[in-house]
């Protein structure tokens, strides 16, 4: 069906109106902090082959888990098996290619007289569904057991109404049912609601001229990013990554590694060299490293490109089975965040080789989550805290990097110091910038964070981050950053160093102190204007001692001037000392 | 009386007599550089036609300086104290919300801080969640703050430090040294400016007022001296505030954050006027422009409230009318998207250059070319024929820049950035509406502003309002509303706990202690207690949730029965906004606001005799429109607005032309002329009809 461009872009704007309702529905309704204050959740359509159309959220990259939450559905409940009113749930990353267990996903099927014409699907992260330690996400886990109730595609909510016994089942596997629960339900009502207003539109433009604009869309987000892919010179390049070990074996660096290979239009990313799949739970299922490597793509070419299905059609992968991003059945996955993050770097790095124009340092690595368990949260009930621990952005040929923010998904997550400590029996001693934790550069990287916590109750930790070891590489003559740590009672005899990826039971008046990394540097440190050099001490970014080591400019303590001269002749020689 | 609208083009001016209701209107330049001058020369027009100082008995003003000093990164040098350790809080900025482009863009940065870390101290000191001091407050500390900012040129300090809301003594104490050692300093206290829980939020508005206070100060110091030298006496001087309500002159210093939306909320207020004396009870108002639309909603009789603000990318918590604003409106752009598609802003071509049409070296086709195009407007009828307009230098554009490129004809291309343009608003008003959980079908839409009425009966017919209300004047309705409210201050205390277990004697006494506060500053404003009407709210929420709904409080000493009547109320509430409830669970209180009004003299709007005769009294001629639901021109009667009048009936296809807006009537839609002079457009509510989901 060929549509003029003006019904399409009406329709068009009508869809992404449509996800944006259930976006607003799902973060209006959730009830654990984690979606109302991380927004760690999307929601969006997909067409009647699960082909993602439009994702809504801070989460872009859930894009390809919807088409295998779809097909993960359509696997165990033929079409034909399907009634209007069906709500499913899944939350088993080998059956719908979400990230992780606590990850749930609904999946509506929308019918429009009688047919199926697309499903509205949301996943949004769970604050416990069971597994090791309180938040699911444990460091000893083995396997995919370990983390957690394994749903597999079942109907959790019918034109008659929800499906008690599943529901059930639900509550009983989690330390906290009643959150759980009431998020769940919110995410089921926003994939409702989008159904109801596609049909709504199919009555007012034909359900032939949604689906037309619905291919639109696929088939210009492909054609668009082909279009750049052209531009670029047709090459191999490659880059490489590490995570410090897999939890597991703490001896052991997992590499990510990728080709990337640019002929004409097409670009393969081939992840062969990355290192196999691991026992520690840092595994990301190749669904999930697809998608980051597609926001990585995007990012070095044009960001305005729609995220839809329409990217996978663009870029080939070449991923063997087994790898650390394809993991086989059962092996763990909770702590999949940081090798996404790594996932996207690396791409990044590699593709920002053959589109220099776009190519940026990289971020922090490092990102990941917290989790604390309580036995009595102030309500009185068990409760978990959970945060998402992010990093800073790299410096690009414009500016410096963001400061304290999501990478790959710049949206900052950062729970509210006020609202934590009347939730939960702790108090944050320190929510600061980090000195010095930002790569040198000509343009400098973003300025990572410190966070301390002082626990008032005995509790359950578990400290999900990465990269202690290895960090960020800088760009063009930058310098990488400060790789993240975490301390256990800092400035005391008892001080000890966590690793990355940690579970430890504490006792009331342990403190933990997070530094979370800074981004990476573009350019060489000492083409840095001496004056915005100067301001970064002034501002605390950058220490008097640092300024001098790594930009070349000679600040005196005392007065906090410049001293001109001597930083002439120190740059001229380089910063040899 | 006499309001004054400043606005990034012009200075609207309304002056009602009060006796006979009859009022005059004049625009003047703005003068950004010294907006008051453009202030006094609206006034001087007003006295320059024999209207004698004495006799301006009220002046009400809507000022955006306050507004473009963040817009322009141009307040003032400020300085600002924090609890030890707590650098971040400001630098995260953990309210963040970027655009779909920006959250996957390596280039994206935060907006600016107001006030750089090295303006920034940390001071030791710290209270807990229920207001215990954990580390008192260093003194010494402050001092040397004090110290350090001084030899930094500050003029300005904010002081936020955590859970100041629960306990404001640390921040008290500070002001006290502060204002010992730094006398001419204004201080801004996070306790003061908003008393509630999340420190991001409060600091970024604290920041703001500091960084702005000082600013309207001397605007306002200014302003007050300049109206005395032109012998206007009347101590009735009024700034207009985002919340909708009016300001004493002599106190807007203290509030500078109120006076940011001051434009947009004066439009809101016109249009719950106008609700008010037309017997709506539910209804939007629409007031598009050159460059931009504002809607807005009117729920009962009562206008909606936010307290998530921003004004360029700076968060801001205070409450202000909930407006949404879209870059949508005459001077609006139309070019194609690298997918191939129409697009329609949100960049606009402002007054200069302008639409194409104006024939001032604009090349891209814009919303007032495409409306030029199809018949809407007139060469002739803008600013009653003041302002010429070229329609071969609109089709030029329109062909050059979409028609020829998509391979369409000049007026579908026309249609299609009208289809578009209208789309845009529809869905901004429709999510405002699904957001509140409101059906459009109880609804009217008050369209004004110069391209409101031209675009409302193809709004409210897709989203199914019965309604369109066109106010007697489009194009200075904002201004009008300068005289319609009254004094109102809000204040807020944010006390959480679970609301069974919550004491109902303190939350009688947290109620006593704002309306103590709200009461004297009534009386340091100059009113007497005796004239304040107090009402109370809560903010509920279920145990957990991140969201918070307002319901209303009985003005009392509490029972224990209040508390369950107000659960019951949360529930109901929770139920139409999201369509779910749990009266099983229990509530927890957040936080208590006191609204404080205070009734000042309003303009009434005059009824109009009927006249003799047929609306055809003032048919002009006839000409040719596009029919967007046919696709093709159709003939359309053209009356003069200004020759009709009450009881008049006219029926669509019809265009009504007057000084400052068009009104389009569409086909099979009815207009009557009301007995205040305004057009109530019956649309018959065709269209989508989705209902509010």
């Amino acid at each position: 069906m060929s549509l003029d461009p003006i019904t399409m872009e009406v329709v068009l704007n009508r869809l992404v109106e449509i996800a944006a309702a259930m976006e607003h529905a799902l973060y209006h309704s959730g009830y654990s902090p984690i979606l109302r204050e991380s927004q760690d959740g999307t929601a969006g359509l997909t067409d009647a082959d699960g082909r993602i159309v439009i994702v809504s959220g801070g989460l872009q990259y859930h894009s390809l888990p919807y088409y295998h939450a779809v097909r993960g559905v359509l696997a165990r409940y033929p079409a034909a098996a399907l009634r209007e009113g069906d709500t499913f749930i899944v939350n088993d990353p080998y059956k719908c290619g979400s990230p992780h267990v606590p990850d749930m996903v609904t999946v509506t099927p929308v019918f429009y007289r009688g047919e199926i014409i697309a499903f509205a699907v949301s996943v949004a992260h769970k604050a416990d569904v069971g597994g090791l330690v309180p938040g699911s996400s444990g460091a000893g886990a083995r396997e995919i057991f370990h983390d957690g109730l394994l749903l597999p595609p079942v109907r959790y909510w019918t034109a008659e109404g929800v499906n008690e016994a599943v529901e059930a089942i639900i509550r009983n596997n989690s330390r906290v049912p009643d959150v759980v629960i009431g998020d769940l339900r919110g995410q089921v009502g926003c994939t409702r609601l989008g159904a109801a207003r596609l049909v709504a539109l199919c009555d007012e433009y034909g359900v032939g001229t949604m689906r037309a604009v619905m291919s639109h869309l696929l088939s210009s987000t492909a054609s668009r990013l082909r279009a750049e892919l052209r531009h670029w010179p047709d090459a191999s390049v490659d880059a490489e990554g590490f995570l410090d070990h897999d939890g597991a074996d703490l001896e052991a660096p997992v590499r990510i590694h990728v080709v990337a290979t640019k002929e004409g239009d097409r670009l393969t990313l081939d992840f062969s060299g990355s290192s196999g799949q691991t026992r520690g739970p840092v595994n990301c299922v190749s669904p999930a490293a697809q998608a980051m490597a597609l926001l990585a793509v995007l990012a070095a070419t044009d960001p305005t490109i729609p995220v839809n299905a329409g990217l996978v059609e663009a870029v080939h992968f070449v991923i063997p089975p087994g790898k650390v991003v394809s993991p086989q059945f059962p092996a763990t996955l909770n702590h999949y965040f940081p090798t996404s993050h790594l996932v996207y770097s690396v791409v990044l790095a590699a593709v920002g080789q053959l589109n220099p124009d776009r190519a940026v340092a990289p971020s922090g690595l490092g990102t990941g989550a917290m989790a604390v368990g309580y036995p009595r949260a102030r309500s009185g009930k068990p409760m978990v805290q959970y945060e998402l621990m992010v990093t800073a952005l790299g410096g690009t040929s414009r500016h410096d990097g963001a400061s304290i923010v999501l990478p790959m998904n710049h949206f900052t997550p950062s729970t509210p110091v006020e609202v934590i400590e009347t939730e939960y029996p702790v108090r944050v001693k320190r929510f600061d910038i980090w000195q010095d934790s930002a790569g040198a550069g000509q343009q400098r990287g973003g300025v990572g964070f410190v966070r301390e916590y002082e626990f008032l109750d005995d509790c359950t930790l578990t400290v999900r981050t990465s990269n202690h070891r290895f960090g960020s590489w800088g760009l063009r003559g930058g310098k990488g950053s400060r790789t993240s740590r975490t301390v256990v009672n800092p400035d005391s005899p008892k001080s000890e160093e966590l690793g990355p990826l940690r579970t430890l039971q504490l006792t009331a008046g342990t403190v933990v102190r997070l530094q979370q990394s800074g981004g990476a540097g573009y350019g060489a440190p000492f083409e840095r204007p001496v004056e915005l050099v100067r301001e970064d001490v002034q501002n605390g970014y950058v220490s008097i001692r640092a300024a001098a080591e790594e930009y070349g400019v000679i600040i005196a303590p005392h007065t906090g001037e410049v001293d001109a001269e001597s930083t002439r002749a120190h740059r001229i020689r380089g910063g040899s000392r | 009386m006499v309001g004054i609208d400043t606005g990034g083009t012009f200075t609207d001016i309304v002056a009602m007599e009060v006796r006979t209701g009859s009022f005059r209107i004049s625009k003047v330049p703005s003068v950004p550089q010294d907006p008051s001058t453009a202030v006094m020369n609206a006034l001087g027009e007003l006295l320059g036609v024999g209207v004698r100082p004495d006799e301006v008995s009220f002046l009400s003003h809507g000022t955006t300086v306050a507004t473009n000093a963040i817009l322009e990164g141009k307040g003032v040098r400020a300085g600002l104290l924090i609890t030890k350790g707590f650098r971040a809080v400001y630098e995260a900025r953990g309210w963040s919300r970027p655009s779909a482009v920006d959250l996957i863009d390596p280039f994206y940065q935060k907006p600016p801080l107001l006030v750089p870390q090295k303006l920034t101290e940390e001071i030791e000191e710290r209270v807990d969640f229920a207001g215990e001091v954990v580390t008192p407050l260093n003194e010494d500390d402050v001092r040397r703050a004090v110290r350090r900012l001084q030899a930094q040129d500050v003029e300005a300090v904010a002081v936020c430090y955590l859970f100041s809301f629960a306990n404001s003594a640390h921040e008290e104490r500070t002001a006290e040294i502060i204002r010992r050692e730094a006398p001419r300093w204004r201080v801004s206290l996070s306790s003061r400016v908003l008393p509630v829980i999340r420190e991001y939020p409060r600091l970024s508005t604290t920041v703001l007022d500091a960084y702005v206070g000082p600013i309207i100060g001397r605007y306002v110091s200014r302003l007050a001296d300049r109206i005395i030298e032109q012998k206007v006496r009347t101590p009735q001087v009024y700034l207009m505030q985002s919340n909708g309500g009016l300001m004493r002159i002599t106190v807007a210093a203290h509030f500078p954050n109120q006076t940011l939306l001051s434009g947009p909320a004066a439009g809101v207020v016109a249009g719950t006027e106008l609700a008010r004396v037309t017997g709506e009870s539910h209804v939007v108002t629409f007031d598009m422009g050159g460059t931009s639309t504002d809607l807005s909603l009117i729920i009962e009789g009562r206008t909606q409230e936010t307290s998530e603000g921003r004004i360029a990318g700076q968060d801001i918590g205070t409450l202000m009318l909930e407006v949404r604003t879209l870059g949508a409106g005459g001077g609006t752009i139309a070019w194609i998207g690298k997918d191939g598609l129409l697009k329609v802003g949100p960049q606009s071509a402002g007054a200069d250059p302008g639409p194409a049409c104006y024939g001032r070296g604009g090349q891209d086709p814009t919303v007032t070319d495409a409306n030029l195009l199809l018949g809407y407007l007139s060469p002739e009828s803008l600013l009653g024929g003041k302002m010429r307009v070229d329609p071969t230098l609109a089709r030029d554009a329109v062909k050059r820049r979409i028609g020829d490129p998509l391979g369409l004809n000049v007026t579908e291309a026309a249609a299609g950035i009208i289809r578009i343009v209208n789309t845009h608003m529809e869905i901004s008003l429709r999510r405002a509406l699904q957001e509140r959980g409101q059906d459009p079908r109880k609804y009217a839409l008050i369209a004004f502003g110069g391209a409101g009425p031209l675009h409302a009966g193809c709004l409210a017919a897709a989203l199914s309002i019965p309604r369109v209300l066109v106010p007697v004047h489009p194009g200075i309705t904002s201004a009008l509303g300068l005289l319609q409210t009254h004094v109102k201050h809000s204040y807020l205390q944010s006390s959480v706990g679970l609301l069974s277990r919550f004491p109902v004697a303190r939350m009688s006494t947290l109620f006593a202690q704002l309306e103590a506060r709200a009461v004297q500053e009534a009386q340091e404003e100059g009113f007497p207690a005796t004239a304040i009407r107090l009402t109370r709210q809560v903010d509920l929420r279920y145990l957990h949730q991140g969201y918070q709904l307002s319901v209303d409080c009985p003005a009392r000493t509490l029972a224990d029965t209040d508390k369950s009547a107000l659960k019951q109320a949360f529930d109901r509430l929770h139920d139409r906004l999201y369509g779910q409830s749990a009266p099983a669970e229990d509530a927890e209180l957040v936080t208590f606001r006191v609204l404080a009004e205070i009734p000042v003299p309003r303009a009434v709007l005059p009824e109009l005799p009927p006249r003799d005769g047929t609306p055809d009294r003032a048919l002009v001629g006839e000409r040719r429109i596009f029919d967007l639901e046919k696709g093709q021109f159709v003939a359309a009667r053209v009356y003069d607005r200004t020759r009709l009048a009450p009881r008049d009936v006219l029926a669509g296809p019809a265009v009504i032309e007057q000084f400052d807006s068009t009104t389009m009537l569409l086909a099979r839609q009815e207009a009557r002329v009301d007995r205040f002079g305004n057009l109530m457009i019956h649309t018959g509510g065709a269209g989508y009809t989705g209902g509010a989901g």
